[in-house]
């Protein structure tokens, strides 16, 4: 369960980091346009969407953090719950056993889908750069997304 | 080959809980559900603990299972 609750905190995490970074890059891109001598005054523009999402994701994600701790009795804020992925929580021979398992899962799956976001990103991106450009990123995090997928069923699967 | 053994039945001998069994040897009560149903083979160092527990040797409580003897 507290394994569980540690996985769906994870992907959240991982989600919230890509909106910010998509956010960023929208950003990053008005500047640009600026300083390209594109704009004529100073106006950034978001996508109402996922700044929508990114500040309900940002009023869930502390109520989700506390939730978790009381449930799995870690104290709020303390060094265990807040950097230890589900990795360090091995507690006997078994469960390293087991967590080599994913860890090895995980990494093959890492392995393909770079190879397979690569060809993503260089078949599609000349032709959606301009309505998608920071599709690279979207790849980027959803890497990361598959590395924690992979190693929580691996997981579940041999425990 | 497989890793057979009679930690149930020497757990219900001895009257160990899975959950006091596993804090004698160290590990947690799932491991110790794991080697009862042979779902995992201990490593040497847990076998050992395991025999000290019953006061066995490690042949009365471990014995390997051919494939074909099933």
């Amino acid at each position: 369960m507290t394994q569980q609750a540690r996985f769906m905190i994870n992907l959240f995490v991982i989600i919230m980091t890509y909106l910010v970074c998509f956010l960023a890059y929208e950003i990053y891109d008005g500047v640009a346009q600026i300083f390209r001598g594109r704009a004529t005054y100073f106006s950034i523009q978001l996508p109402i969407i996922p700044s929508i999402l990114f500040i309900i994701g940002l009023i869930l994600l502390p109520v989700l953090y506390l939730l978790y701790c009381k449930k799995s009795g870690l104290k709020p804020f303390s060094k265990k719950s807040l950097l230890s992925p589900i990795e360090f929580d091995e507690q006997d021979e078994r469960e390293k056993m087991i967590n080599a398992k994913a860890c090895r899962a995980s990494y093959i799956a890492v392995q393909y889908s770079i190879a397979v976001g690569a060809i993503l990103i260089i078949i599609l991106y000349p032709y959606i750069n301009r309505y998608f450009a920071s599709f690279p990123l979207l790849v980027l995090f959803s890497v990361w997304m598959i590395q924690h997928i992979t190693h929580y069923f691996t997981f579940r699967k041999y425990s | 080959m497989n890793v057979q053994n009679k930690v149930k039945e020497l757990r219900a001998r001895y009257g160990y809980s899975q959950e006091k069994l596993a804090s004698a040897i160290g590990v947690t009560r799932q491991t110790v559900a794991a080697i009862e149903k042979f779902d995992y083979s201990p490593s040497l160092l847990l076998g050992l603990k395991i025999c000290k527990v019953f006061n066995l040797t490690m042949e009365e409580v471990f014995w390997i299972e051919e494939e074909d003897e099933k």
